[in-house]
């Protein structure tokens, strides 16, 4: 019903997208569906991955223009191995999100871009942090972002528990976008999702008619 | 530009007779316009500001769920002014058309007298109302009036802060709930949208019609369910 276009004004293509990353005990999971979409009207990709590895360990994801967030991405991973070779060890998920966030408040007028980083390091393990469109950095244990959040939040609110398991995890992240992806115009596709823990990266992809269906549907 | 207020309305069905259940809060207003007070229990919760808009809570415990005939109700979001001018328009409008056919009108027809109204005056009106009730026809109906559209739904959710809850309403939505479920639907709904929605907040107002009749409850700010940041 009554709703704001975040990304109505965003020239060009834009990932009216759904993302989200979540902390599980262990590790953490980052997700998006794979849609983008010219002004809202016309879908430009169906499958486009919006989970973009910027280290080993360290996945982030975009919403808002897709070219501004290609371009800032490809400047932050090459910033971010550049100090991990400087400092001789995997950086940090909260360095990895810093640099992030310096692109997005310097160039602030001319961005149209906003993250989730998710990653795991040795010092703090999984974490979740967003860089808002200005160019605000925060760390929380899960977060939501892009068009299709709008319509998850009292979902997320509800549903989230502290120090869940993996398989649980991943129930609550595939349910939420698959909620927001039925009810968002400018999300859908296919659900992408990325499981980082101690041992390694795991990428899940769960096509459009294996996602969970809810009453209506 | 008005603030906009919240309201969710859905239908279980048990068996032959219709629960249904309304809610309302209070919501965020532009100055120029100011609602009259209403004579209800103060909530013991701050008085809410909505940052973003510079807007004033002009009152934070109004009821938006307006009667339009026993077994019907109706849930206001919009301009408040607008909203409840239709709300009267049709209260008069059903009564005149109850007494012509001689007994309690059609849930469906209060909604298409809503319709009517919204879609005359589209241009001019700004306010969206929910229509729920029951009749011994079709038992409990809900019926949405967006724009001047009627459609039958087994649920809807309406207003600023309907956009937060859609997830969870459409994860949690069975069909023939149970009374008391439905009343915990709701006021789940409720507060999860009360607590991301700036323009919403306050109480939570239920009302809940049935074969027997309507039954309104006022649920106070902390005695609503919290989640997990609460």
């Amino acid at each position: 019903m009554e709703r704001h276009l975040m990304d109505s004004k965003i020239k060009g293509v834009s990932t009216g997208t759904t993302i989200l990353a979540v902390t599980f005990n262990g590790g953490v999971i980052i997700g998006s569906d794979s849609r983008a979409s010219i002004g809202g009207y016309y879908v430009s990709s169906k499958t486009i991955n919006k989970l973009i590895q910027v280290h080993d360990r360290i996945f982030c994801c975009i919403a808002g223009s897709l070219a501004d967030a290609q371009a800032v991405t490809k400047a932050a991973k090459f910033q971010i191995s550049f100090h991990s070779i400087q400092m001789e060890s995997p950086p940090l998920v909260k360095a990895a999100a810093s640099v992030l966030k310096e692109l997005c408040y310097n160039n602030k007028e001319e961005l149209q871009a906003g993250f989730i980083t998710a990653g795991w390091d040795r010092k703090k393990g999984p974490q979740v942090y967003t860089v808002a469109l200005g160019g605000m950095l925060l760390s929380q244990p899960f977060t939501i972002g892009g068009s299709g959040s709008t319509y998850i939040y009292g979902y997320a609110d509800a549903k989230y528990k502290p120090d869940m398991s993996k398989e649980e995890c991943l129930q609550f992240a595939t349910n939420a976008l698959a909620l927001a992806m039925g009810r968002d115009n400018v999300s859908g596709g296919v659900a992408h999702l990325v499981v980082i823990t101690e041992e390694g990266v795991e990428h899940v992809v769960i096509p459009g008619d294996k996602l969970p269906k809810f009453h209506d549907e | 530009m008005e603030g906009w207020c919240w309201a969710l309305t859905l239908e279980c069905l048990l068996g032959k007779s219709l629960f249904q259940v309304l809610e309302s809060q209070s919501f965020t207003m532009n100055i120029k316009k100011v609602l009259p007070q209403l004579s209800v229990l103060p909530p013991p919760i701050p008085p809410l500001l909505s940052i973003p808009h510079r807007e004033t809570v002009v009152n934070r415990v109004m009821n938006k769920l307006s009667l339009l005939h026993d077994k019907i109700y109706c849930a206001l979001s919009g301009s408040a002014a607008d909203a409840q001018t239709i709300a009267e328009m049709v209260n008069y409008q059903l009564d005149v058309h109850s007494i012509e056919v001689g007994e309690d009108p059609q849930v469906r027809s209060a909604a298409t007298l809503v319709k009517n109204i919204s879609y005359k005056y589209k241009e001019e009106l700004s306010a969206h109302l929910i229509v729920a009730g029951w009749d011994k026809r079709g038992g409990g109906q809900v019926y949405v009036t967006l724009n001047g559209l009627l459609s039958r739904q087994p649920f809807a959710v309406g207003g600023s802060g309907s956009s937060y809850v859609y997830g969870f309403v459409d994860a949690e939505y069975r069909k023939a709930m149970s009374k008391e479920d439905c009343q915990q639907f709701v006021v789940n709904t409720l507060s999860l949208a009360m607590s991301r929605d700036g323009s919403s907040g306050g109480v939570a107002y239920l009302v809940t019609i049935d074969e027997k009749g309507a039954e309104e409850k006022c649920i106070l700010g902390n005695e609503l369910p919290t989640f997990y940041d609460q």
